[in-house]
């Protein structure tokens, strides 16, 4: 009988302590999704800022990402024109060497 | 005998002789540099020597075809042309390479050496490859070029307002400036594009044989056009340039610089 009942104080602390630890595991879960959930919409918040900067008018003080983005755009396109203007005058070569080329031809036929 | 007493023992008369021969001679190299290659002479009923000659000149053209292929490709493979605007010189080049072969076969086969002497003929009449279709096309693919620049610059023009409005305000005069002047070069490229474009239809071998004035003329104003066109990008490109390096240095700039 006694040793019955020693028997089940133990299961009883053995079970306690189980469910102890299973509380436990649950409370990192949820806050670590509470975290994860709060940083996501620190960032969504963070874009959305940058977005409207970008479209805004703004004064000559705002330098935001919005408006580097455009300035980077710029340097981009600048570039690519400048690329685009060796091309050209590579094919203008090519055009004037064709219009040597016609002054040149004899159309005598033997 | 010394040098100056040998040149006063000669009359001057063999001396001017000596000094118009030089003269002549030099500019015989010069002229013999510019000339165009030397024609073959074949007689009247050689035809084999005619098939010969027209050959050649098939080859010739043939192969700047493929040269004005190659440069269409090259500048397709750099960008700066689309395949669609490659492929209409890739159309002319391999029908006229196909007309050119088929006028080949025609002239091989001839036994008369007045039939061949007309083929031969005709590779200039019919085909006008260096007088018509060369310059044509060429230009064309600097037209193309021209085309896509001014597209990507007038496409640019509400980025470039979205930084200047963002830049410091102690620079927006200048970028302004620059920007009035940029949106009035690549306007004023649209236009000569346009009227280059409107005359390349104009440039055809019938047209060199029949209304050679007309053609000569608008040649002059089609080449004219792309000038003036390509001075306009070039000086749109140049004030880009200066926005570019403008919007740059300020783009880190917290507050605006103070004007004194």
């Amino acid at each position: 009988m006694k040793r019955g009942n020693r028997d089940a104080s133990h299961w009883n602390k053995s079970l306690r302590v189980a469910l102890v630890l299973m509380t436990l595991t649950l409370l990192v879960l949820v806050s670590g999704c509470a975290l994860r959930g709060n940083h996501n919409s620190t960032a969504g918040q963070s874009g959305q800022q940058a977005t409207g900067q970008s479209t805004g008018t703004g004064s000559g003080a705002s330098q935001g990402t919005g408006s580097n983005s455009a300035v980077q755009q710029v340097q981009s396109a600048d570039q690519q024109v400048q690329d685009a203007l060796s091309g050209m005058d590579s094919a203008q070569n090519d055009a004037n060497s064709a219009d040597t080329q016609s002054s040149q031809v004899s159309n005598i036929v033997p | 005998m010394k040098f100056s007493a040998l040149l006063r023992s000669i009359p001057r008369h063999l001396l001017a002789v000596g000094m118009a021969a030089s003269i002549a001679l030099g500019g015989l190299g010069a002229s013999t540099a510019l000339a165009a290659p030397s024609v073959t002479t074949c007689t009247r009923t050689d035809v084999k020597c005619v098939i010969a000659f027209g050959d050649l000149r098939i080859d010739e053209r043939t192969a700047a075809l493929t040269r004005l292929n190659d440069r269409a490709n090259f500048q397709v493979a750099a960008g700066h042309i689309t395949t669609s605007q490659a492929s209409a010189i890739q159309a002319d080049v391999t029908s006229n390479k196909n007309g050119l072969a088929a006028l080949k076969s025609k002239l091989d086969a001839e036994t008369d050496a007045a039939a061949a002497r007309q083929d031969a003929r005709n590779i200039y009449v019919q085909f006008r490859i260096f007088a018509v279709v060369l310059p044509r096309d060429y230009h064309e693919i600097v037209l193309d070029i021209m085309t896509n620049v001014q597209a990507k610059m007038a496409g640019l023009e509400p980025k470039l307002q979205q930084a200047i409005a963002n830049a410091p305000s102690s620079v927006q005069a200048q970028l302004n400036t620059l920007y009035s002047d940029y949106t009035a070069k690549v306007a004023a490229a649209s236009t000569q594009i346009t009227n280059a474009n409107g005359l390349v239809s104009y440039f055809t071998p019938d047209n060199l044989n029949n209304n050679t004035a007309t053609y000569r003329s608008n040649w002059l104003t089609f080449r004219s056009d792309i000038l003036a066109g390509r001075a306009d990008l070039r000086q749109a490109a140049s004030d880009l340039h200066q926005m570019a390096q403008i919007l740059k240095a300020n783009s880190t700039t917290a507050t605006p610089t103070p004007t004194a």
